[in-house]
């Protein structure tokens, strides 16, 4: 492809209201993507991403989710190939999800931070039936401490939390399916 | 009968398995990534759950996730539907693992069928015809260059596990023969974590033609006519019908035979469809797609079968409703894929009706078609006593269509469907191309 044809497609693409644009031809690959296009997949979610969960918080906006990669982790791909790899170690720390509570009873009453599931997977909430709860509502958590257990796959896999915080509640029992982006905590950053 | 049953997939396919499950009394789980809460397979399924972010790498495409979500929702089998995970032998083989069913043929059979060296191998000695080619993977340039001169330019590189048109290079000359293999074949690895390509006579004006295979593991087969899909855009099908204007009673008869033995000998179960290039009276086996397609309802409006039954019925109990020496084909039906050219809300949707026609989607009015996924959003089929009278009245069906909000390529197929080369009947694969600057044209 020459400098005149990509330019002209370039100029051309820009004014079209196109979001997205792939070009192959055997030879070269070219994307186009305007920033539309990548709001519009940050923002499919939940409407209106914003950037700080306080803010979002503050303004009562409906659903607003902070990505994993907002925040600067790696996120659920990470958890799900470790998954699929085999050897992967049964005893797996998966990053959880965190997502401002859209729970307009919640906001008013405490303005928690939800942490949700990152897979499809059943809840526990101690290693085994008699032990006690990693995570109990009033237990202050660090970064990094298990927060309980994602049975998928026969894989037992260590939900973490990301940052310091004192749980509020738990929004899961024990045996229960949590889907993907299910929240599971309500917490509050110590 | 089983009780309840996973489709892991979205939009249209996800909906039609919906709609068949219900006559048959079967729950439904949809899955559902975040960028789809709103799609209508999530609202039409008895349950729904979540399986990850939008990008399907992340989400329809988790093994780990769409099995756990059938294990704890107590469903006893998983439909790949088609794309994603349809024909992933690993998928099947852990379905499986974990006590549930897979709708499709055992995982041996998808690798088998998957690999198109050793598909070729195995359609060979079914009596197919193939298309003369190198027997097996071609890598030394030196080597290629004697077979390409045995078979004579053009020839076309394919990867072995490929598909949609990548790791695919047209030679039409010895000097850009070892240059074409490389690239092919990096494009093949690239693709598909196989760089194995093989080499192929190139035939110039060819028919895309298929066969609807429904076979219930236990040996009986049976085929549901051809399809013909030769209008296409880049690999990617436009407008299928059937029956093809190309292929005669004794043709198929031909194809059928082989077809039906090779399916029979692999204990295929559940529905396939067997691929063959048509040149000048001669036909020739490309590939099977171990799976259901997007253009199933064309054989089913000339069937009068409902081939998603059958499929389920096959899988899950190894019967059939169907006797492989009653199907009679009746009529002529064609479908037209509508695909949207941007995301947007659809604000208004108008569906045609009326006589012979059916519209398979996942649309409604308000709903938001979200910038991630296939672009296909329906599929518009009509059904008629002749290709004529099919055609007129898809041009009727095209024409009472309304999709407001998001562009869609309803008038560029209006516009296949009523140019003259289209209506005569006589086209091949080619045919996309040299129309394509006028139908891009249309506004």
């Amino acid at each position: 492809m020459d400098d005149k044809t990509l330019i002209s497609l370039v100029e051309k693409f820009g004014a079209s209201d196109l979001a997205e644009l792939t070009l192959e031809d055997g030879a070269t690959r070219l994307v186009l993507r305007k920033e539309t296009a990548i709001r519009a997949i940050a923002a499919a979610a939940a409407v209106g991403a914003q950037e700080t969960p306080g803010a979002a918080g503050a303004q009562g906006a409906a659903g607003t989710l902070v990505t994993l990669s907002a925040l600067g982790v790696s996120g659920a791909q990470g958890a799900q190939s470790a998954l699929g790899a085999p050897g992967a170690p049964v005893h797996l720390g998966l990053p959880a999800r965190i997502e401002t509570s859209n729970d307009p009873a919640s906001l008013a009453a405490s303005a928690g931070e939800m942490v949700t599931s990152p897979i499809v997977a059943t809840f526990y909430a101690s290693p085994t039936p008699d032990a006690p709860a990693y995570a109990p509502v009033g237990k202050r958590v660090k970064s990094g401490e298990t927060l309980c257990i994602l049975e998928a796959m026969k894989m037992m896999n260590h939900l973490e939390a990301e940052f310091d915080c004192e749980i509020i509640s738990v929004k899961a029992k024990n045996g229960d399916l949590v889907e993907y982006g299910q929240s599971i905590f309500e917490v509050k950053r110590t | 009968m089983i009780k309840r049953l996973l489709i892991a997939n979205r939009g249209e396919i996800a909906v039609r398995v919906i709609r068949t499950c219900r006559e048959l009394g079967i729950e439904t789980v949809a899955v559902y990534s975040t960028a789809d809460k709103e799609n209508l397979h999530v609202r039409m399924a008895d349950k729904a759950v979540c399986v990850g972010p939008p990008a399907s790498a992340k989400s329809y495409l988790v093994r780990e996730n769409l099995i756990m979500a059938a294990l704890r929702s107590d469903c006893q089998a998983i439909h790949p539907g088609v794309g994603f995970l349809s024909e992933n032998a690993d998928f099947a083989r852990a379905v499986k693992k974990e006590g549930l069913i897979f709708i499709g043929p055992d995982a041996e059979v998808i690798d088998l069928l998957g690999d198109k060296v050793r598909a070729r191998e195995t359609a060979s000695r079914f009596g197919l015809p193939i298309t003369p080619g190198t027997d097996g993977p071609v890598s030394d340039p030196a080597a290629a260059a004697k077979d390409a001169e045995r078979l004579g330019y053009p020839v076309i590189i394919k990867a072995a596990s490929g598909g949609g048109g990548k790791g695919m290079r047209i030679v039409r000359n010895a000097a850009d023969l070892a240059e074409n293999i490389s690239i092919a074949s990096r494009e093949a690895e690239a693709n598909f974590a196989d760089g194995t390509v093989f080499m192929e006579k190139y035939l110039e004006t060819t028919r895309h033609v298929e066969l609807q295979i429904l076979a219930d593991g236990n040996g009986n087969v049976a085929v549901l006519g051809e399809r013909d899909c030769s209008v296409q855009k880049r690999h990617q099908k436009l407008i299928e019908e059937s029956p093809s204007p190309g292929v005669d009673d004794s043709m198929r008869a031909r194809m059928s035979e082989g077809a039906v033995r090779m399916f029979r000998e692999l204990k295929y179960r559940g529905a396939g469809t067997i691929e063959f290039l048509v040149a000048d009276g001669n036909f020739y086996f490309m590939e099977v797609n171990a799976r259901v397609q997007v253009e199933h309802p064309v054989s089913e409006y000339v069937t009068g079968v409902d081939i998603i039954r059958q499929q389920i019925l096959a899988c899950t109990e190894g019967r059939m409703e169907i006797d492989p020496a009653a199907i009679r084909l009746d009529g002529w039906a064609v479908e037209c894929r509508i695909n949207a050219l941007t995301p947007g809300r659809i604000t208004e949707l108008q569906v045609p009706g009326g006589p012979g026609v059916r519209f398979d989607s996942f649309l409604y009015q308000g709903y938001h078609v979200p910038p991630h996924y296939d672009s296909m959003v329906a599929k518009l089929i009509v059904h008629a006593p002749s290709r004529p009278l099919a055609l007129a009245r898809m041009n009727r069906a095209l024409s009472e269509l309304r999709v407001e909000g998001i562009k869609t390529n309803r008038l560029q197929q209006l516009w296949i469907v009523n140019h003259p080369k289209f209506r005569s009947g006589e086209f091949g694969t080619s045919y996309y191309a040299e129309i394509e600057k006028e139908v891009e044209s249309v506004r």
